[in-house]
């Protein structure tokens, strides 16, 4: 018997196809041979839908449901983000529809701050009464929505539209907005990494092993086995670095200096793309004149890294050129963790730039994102998008200029709701109090508002806020909108698809919407099921919604092809290495090296910067009531804050010792793991625990979160959190 | 197909990034509750800052040639099968425990619903629709492979000559069917 | 198609679902617990009873006559309590019938449930053999009493070796997977069988009932110093069991070095060596050397130190059955 991959593909498409025939919704005839004594053949369906265990990736998968309860979870080989395989969290996140801590019916809170049960019918009349009255009274500005930017977004986006409101906020902005802004300053744009066929790749504090994109550690392996080098640049010995060939333990907060001694390097020498940078790029010759200010005799002397180290990754970077490349990054370097972390991503798009990298085999390319369908093909009107600039700020000059407007700035929300200019929100499937900087300050903002109503499957923190609570249904038991979020080399359309039957009295957000817009006047926005918005969506794309909920993707549109074809989405359609915009608004136009704003005192022994990161078995605070998950934290001793072995030595801690961390704001108690895997200056915190809802009982209690020590800041640019520019102090219990 | 297959599985430790999916998957496969696991994933750490390194190690049953558990069973519950396959019959075990003592990789579990004994099983329900053991298949850097050693154009078997890979707890004359690459 | 309807819960533990996590440690986790511990130390009592009241009785049935019957009434009972331990620390005790109806012959288990079986069954006879009315005929040792006897000194060197050779044979365990191990509980087997004897001799001294001889000063001098000989004989090879023990895993392989840090300076450090080192040896050595060598026999002291050995055996067990379970052979 052989098992050769190829085969083994080839005999489970057959299996698949043959059984679809048996049980048509592409259900596997797996008649499991039962061990003996047990009893035959499960009734088993196989059912392609969109994995919901973190925001980000939106993996396919395909949900098997044994006996009419979900068995297992397998990775769909078609789509990009995951490419067949599944995390942790997809497998275990499933067994969520069973956890007792979900929420059954609507809820509203009472003057006891207790919530009782109320009818559907109850709530939406409640709500829209009330949000009717604070409309007008205070405008349709004063409401905002805030989410996750998932494959329902469009749908929020409509609702709040249809309401005159442009406040739909995404968590972006404790996220990854420095990046974003930054790649758009320089690309237009946010490019792919073509991990794959790349032979030199650096990695700068990202870790796709623990904040998992499957697409990218797969990637990453297969360009390894074909003679790549992976350096990873990172604070901490992440588990990326654990396959990495070399790690540069990096002084937080510094990365930006090695970037600048990098790029110092590489034009020094001559080792640039010359052709393309001509061709291609605008402001090389005032990057030029700077750069000499940056050798890496100077950068060694701010990150910790030895001058010859950044000569040899400087010159093997290039001399891998094209087919070399910086990850784009995501939360973990320069997301938004620091004051330099916009300029810092400007450096690492520039770095890539200059070697010609960009829309090349092995290095950056724009992805191929399809534009779905139109609901006017259906004759359903679109609501205007409202004139009125975001209460946040974002993306209006003089405020935060190079702030997405898309995503807004999350953690303004309680500014905004404590200064009067926010009455009412909706959140949907987020947790603001948990993931935004000092919650003490984000319940007072929350708290303040008139009307706030949570969407979720949990009562959250946020949730247990709210005035009310309204019950979604868990993934397995809804449809969602068609989703583009797989597109890569090429267009892919994935739906989160039902897979049981509903176990509670909840809605799927569509209902909750539809109900809801007929008591505030703009019923006419919302007259279709999912199915038939679903269909117009895919209506460009020739394909039917049934072919979609059969395979679970669909590859659509052109496959991307190497080369500059079509000019950037810049000011100058050209690669912007000086950007002429960032001078116009007061920004530097050329990354310049900034301090960090806060730094440890190297005097105290006691004081460290407070670094955190994911794990790979946890997204956010969302997957900490998991109880597989929170059991493998528990299994694994995983809910421990790392610090370098040397400094706590010096503190007299051993390893599993409890430690008191405080910072201006916040103070709590954790255990510790001591390794040599961490820059002395930091220490590291997982940041999916901390949870003190009382309504999620396996994750009360369990561990602490970095949001509890950090104050709340806006980078003076993008109004990002800078969540790594944290000081706390760390004693011995 | 000339020879009887014989199961047997490389794991590349050099490729592990300790993501516990393959703890995860299965305990689904296997329908596991929460705190039972038929494999789990190590982690050693080597050097001080900032010369420093990790590596992870999958451990699950390395369904050994001469097993200790087949060895010490009073009941002939476990046994050993002819594709190399170490399994129970739950039916005749008793629940003594001995096997899980006697076994130095510690991979069996009771199982605290049922009270037997029960461990990997190479995924028999799948291997025997040709599809991969779920551990193997929702790997995201292919640390596992997985195949049979009696059929000479197997992938397993060209990666055991090209590799020389090692078997864990050598010295204690198990002959398990799990190579390691310890890298 | 209508999608299934969704029903149950978490998959095991009959659907009821754990909500806060339990913190368990990777490996090392304690499957044998206390009934283990109370099964190999009951078993040990029985053994040893048998072994020194057979012994004594093959010396001088007369000379010993206290000793031989208070072994043999011991040594049926504590094996008992033992199987009851085992069979409740089964996962499914109604299953401990198929025990009974298998002999693997390479488990060390099934060959020892057979031998403990055959061996409750011989101490039962020996029991009724020893009763009063049937003692005197013991005495003239009919050939049928001497293969009993035969029969029941093995099984009883059988069962107490068998519950070290249980252990030591697990190359798993390299606190266990040492010869020592069957030798250190051999020894205190017998040892503690002494104790038993020797604590129902001296709670009980007038012996009472239907007494098939008269007691007199010298029978007690008789027993006393047969049991102190053989004590002091016994005591001095356990402690060079333990040395050997100490230097031998000390002295071996890196798992080996690494089990023994459990009792040195690691978590059954205090227990080992104050529970049995000093209270379960140091002390009845001590006890028995002032009695043999000032022939100066006292009630309390004796009944101190059986008591004390007899803990010891105890603690012995519990250490060796616990510190094996959290020790594991490097792998890799």
């Amino acid at each position: 018997m052989s098992f050769d991959k190829k085969i083994t593909r080839r005999t489970f498409l057959r299996a698949a196809a043959g059984s679809t025939l048996v049980s048509g919704l592409a259900a596997a005839a797996l008649s499991c041979t039962a061990p003996k004594g047990q009893k035959t053949a499960a009734d088993i369906r196989k059912i392609p839908t969109q994995c919901q265990g973190c925001g980000a990736n939106r993996c396919g998968i395909y949900v098997y449901v044994k006996d009419g309860r979900p068995w297992k979870v397998e990775g769909n080989p078609g789509t990009y983000n995951n490419a067949g395989t599944v995390c942790p969290r997809g497998h275990a996140y499933i067994h969520d529809l069973y956890n007792p801590d979900r929420i059954k019916q609507p809820l509203k809170r009472t003057a006891e701050g207790k919530y009782e049960p109320i009818s559907w019918e109850q709530a939406f009349t409640e709500i829209s009464t009330q949000l009717n009255l604070i409309i007008m009274e205070d405008g349709p500005q004063s409401v905002f929505w805030i989410q996750y930017p998932m494959a329902n977004i469009p749908l929020a986006f409509r609702f709040m539209h249809a309401l005159g409101s442009p406040n739909t906020i995404t968590h972006g902005a404790t996220c990854f907005t420095a990046r974003n802004a930054a790649f758009n300053a320089t690309f237009g744009g946010l490019p792919d990494n073509d991990l794959k066929n790349s032979r030199y790749i650096v990695l700068i504090g990202r870790n796709p092993a623990g904040g998992v994109k499957l697409q990218q550690i797969k990637d990453i392996a297969y360009a390894k086995r074909h003679g790549a080098r992976l350096v990873v640049l990172d604070p901490r010995h992440s588990e990326t670095a654990v396959i990495a060939e070399e790690w540069l333990p990096v002084k937080p907060g510094t990365d930006l200096a090695f970037l600048l001694a990098m790029i110092n390097v590489i034009i020094e020498e001559g080792l640039y793309d010359q052709k393309f940078v001509e061709e291609h790029t605008v402001g090389f010759d005032n990057l030029k004149d700077e750069i000499v200010t940056y050798p890496p005799e100077w950068a060694e002397k701010i990150c910790d890294i030895p001058k010859e180290t950044i000569y040899r990754v400087a010159r093997d970077f290039a001399s891998h050129k094209p087919r070399a490349l910086i990850h784009r990054g995501y939360h973990g370097g320069y997301g938004s963790g620091y004051y330099n972390s916009f300029q810092t991503a400007r450096a690492v798009a520039i770095a890539n730039a200059i070697i010609g990298n960009y829309e090349r085999v092995g290095g950056l390319f724009m992805p191929q994102k399809p534009t779905l369908g139109e609901l006017e093909k259906g004759g359903h009107p679109a609501p205007q998008i409202p004139e009125i600039e975001k209460a946040d700020g974002s993306g209006v000059p003089g405020r935060y200029p190079a702030a997405s407007y898309s995503d807004g700035i999350a953690h303004a929300v309680p500014e905004l709701a404590l200064s009067g200019k926010f009455k009412a929100g909706f959140v949907y499937h987020m947790n603001p109090v948990r993931t935004n900087p000092n919650p003490t300050r984000v319940i007072a903002g929350y708290k303040k508002l008139q009307l706030l109503v949570t969407i979720d499957c949990v009562m959250s923190e946020t949730a247990a806020l709210s005035h009310y609570v309204l019950p979604e249904h868990f993934f397995l038991e809804r449809d969602d909108h068609i989703d583009t979020v797989h597109s890569g080399p090429i267009g892919q359309l994935t739906m989160v698809q039902q897979a049981v039957k509903p176990l509670h009295n909840t809605k799927p957000l569509l209902d909750i919407l539809t109900d809801l817009s007929k008591g505030l006047g703009i019923g006419k926005y919302f007259n279709f099921t999912m199915d038939e918005l679903n269909t117009l969506r895919l209506q460009p794309f020739g394909v039917t919604l049934d072919e979609l909920k059969k395979t679970g993707v669909i590859e659509v549109g052109q496959h991307w092809q190497e080369g500059f074809l079509k000019p950037c989405k810049t000011p100058s359609g050209k690669v912007e290495i000086y950007s002429g915009q960032l001078d116009s608004w007061g920004i530097d136009p050329l990354p310049r090296w900034q301090e960090p704003m806060v730094s440890p005192n190297p005097s105290d022994k006691n004081s460290f910067r407070l670094l955190h990161g994911k794990q790979a078995i946890h997204s956010h605070a969302m997957t900490a009531n998991t109880p597989y998950l929170m059991q493998l934290s528990a299994h694994y001793n995983m809910i421990r804050m790392w610090i370098n072995r040397q400094r706590a030595e010096a503190l007299g801690l051993k390893d599993g010792d409890t430690v008191v961390v405080e910072s201006d704001i916040g103070k709590g108690y954790v255990k510790v793991r001591l390794t040599g895997g961490l820059h002395p200056s930091a220490v590291w915190m997982p940041s999916g625990y901390g949870i003190f809802s009382k309504y999620l009982k396996t994750a009360y209690g369990n561990g602490i979160n970095y949001n509890d020590f950090l104050n709340t800041y806006f980078d003076p640019v993008v109004g990002h959190v800078m969540c790594n520019e944290i000081i706390v102090r760390v004693a011995k219990v | 197909m000339s020879a009887p297959p014989k199961w047997a599985m490389l794991i590349d430790t050099s490729k592990c990034v300790g993501c516990l999916a393959c703890v995860s998957a299965c305990q689904n496969q296997n329908e596991l509750p929460v705190t039972e696991y038929f494999n789990r994933v190590e982690e050693q750490e080597f050097g001080r800052f900032p010369n420093f390194n990790r590596r992870f190690v999958p451990i699950q049953c390395q369904h050994c040639d001469n097993p200790p558990c087949v060895d010490v069973c009073p009941t002939g519950a476990s046994y050993k099968r002819a594709d190399g396959i170490v399994a129970v019959d739950t039916q005749r075990c008793i629940g003594c425990k001995y096997c899980i003592l006697s076994c130095p990789y510690n991979a069996r579990n009771i199982s605290r619903e049922n009270g037997y004994v029960h461990k990997c099983g190479f995924c028999l329900d799948l291997i025997e629709k040709h599809i991969q053991p779920a551990c193997v298949a929702t790997c995201p850097t292919g640390v596992r492979v997985f195949g049979d050693l009696n059929d000479p154009n197997s992938e397993l078997s060209r990666l055991i000559a090209i590799k020389k890979p090692v078997h864990i707890g050598k010295d204690l004359n198990t002959k398990p069917s799990i190579y390691y690459i310890i890298g | 198609m209508e999608p299934p309807e969704a029903e149950g819960g978490f998959p095991g533990s009959g659907n009821t679902i754990v909500i806060k996590p339990s913190i368990r440690k990777r490996a090392g986790m304690i499957y044998w617990n206390y009934l283990i511990t109370i099964y190999l130390f009951s078993a040990g009592v029985s053994a040893g009873a048998m072994f020194i009241s057979i012994t004594a009785g093959f010396i001088n049935p007369v000379k010993y006559e206290r000793i031989v019957r208070t072994g043999a009434y011991i040594a049926p009972f504590p094996i008992m309590a033992g199987m009851a331990g085992l069979i409740l620390d089964l996962e499914r005790p109604w299953q401990f019938w198929r025990l009974m109806t298998t002999i693997e012959l390479k488990s060390v288990m099934s060959l020892g449930a057979w031998i403990i079986a055959l061996f409750t069954v011989v101490s039962i006879i020996y029991f009724i053999l020893n009763l009063p009315k049937n003692y005197l005929r013991l005495k003239t040792r009919g050939n049928v009493i001497k293969a009993v006897m035969l029969l029941g000194l093995i099984l009883s060197t059988g069962v107490a070796l068998y519950t070290g050779i249980l252990l030591s044979t697990l190359t798993a365990r390299p606190f266990w997977n040492t010869p020592m191990i069957p030798m250190l509980l051999f020894i205190s087997a017998i040892l503690d069988g002494l104790a038993g004897i020797s604590l129902a001799l001296y709670l009980k001294p007038s012996g009472g009932g239907e007494r098939a001889v008269l007691e007199t000063e010298e029978e007690i001098n008789n027993n006393k110093s047969f049991i102190n000989t053989v004590d002091f004989a016994l005591l001095f090879l356990l402690i060079l069991s333990v040395v050997v023990f100490i230097i031998g895993l000390g002295g071996s392989t890196e798992s080996a070095v690494s089990a023994l840090g459990i009792i040195v300076g690691g978590k059954y450090t205090a227990l080992f060596w104050f529970g049995f080192v000093a209270l379960g040896v140091a002390i009845p050595f001590a006890a028995t050397a002032y009695e043999l060598f000032n022939q100066n026999h006292r009630a309390w002291l004796n009944a101190m130190s059986a008591s004390f050995a007899l803990i010891g055996g105890y603690v012995v067990r519990s250490v060796i059955v616990n510190a094996g379970q959290l020790t594991q052979a490097v792998l890799y």
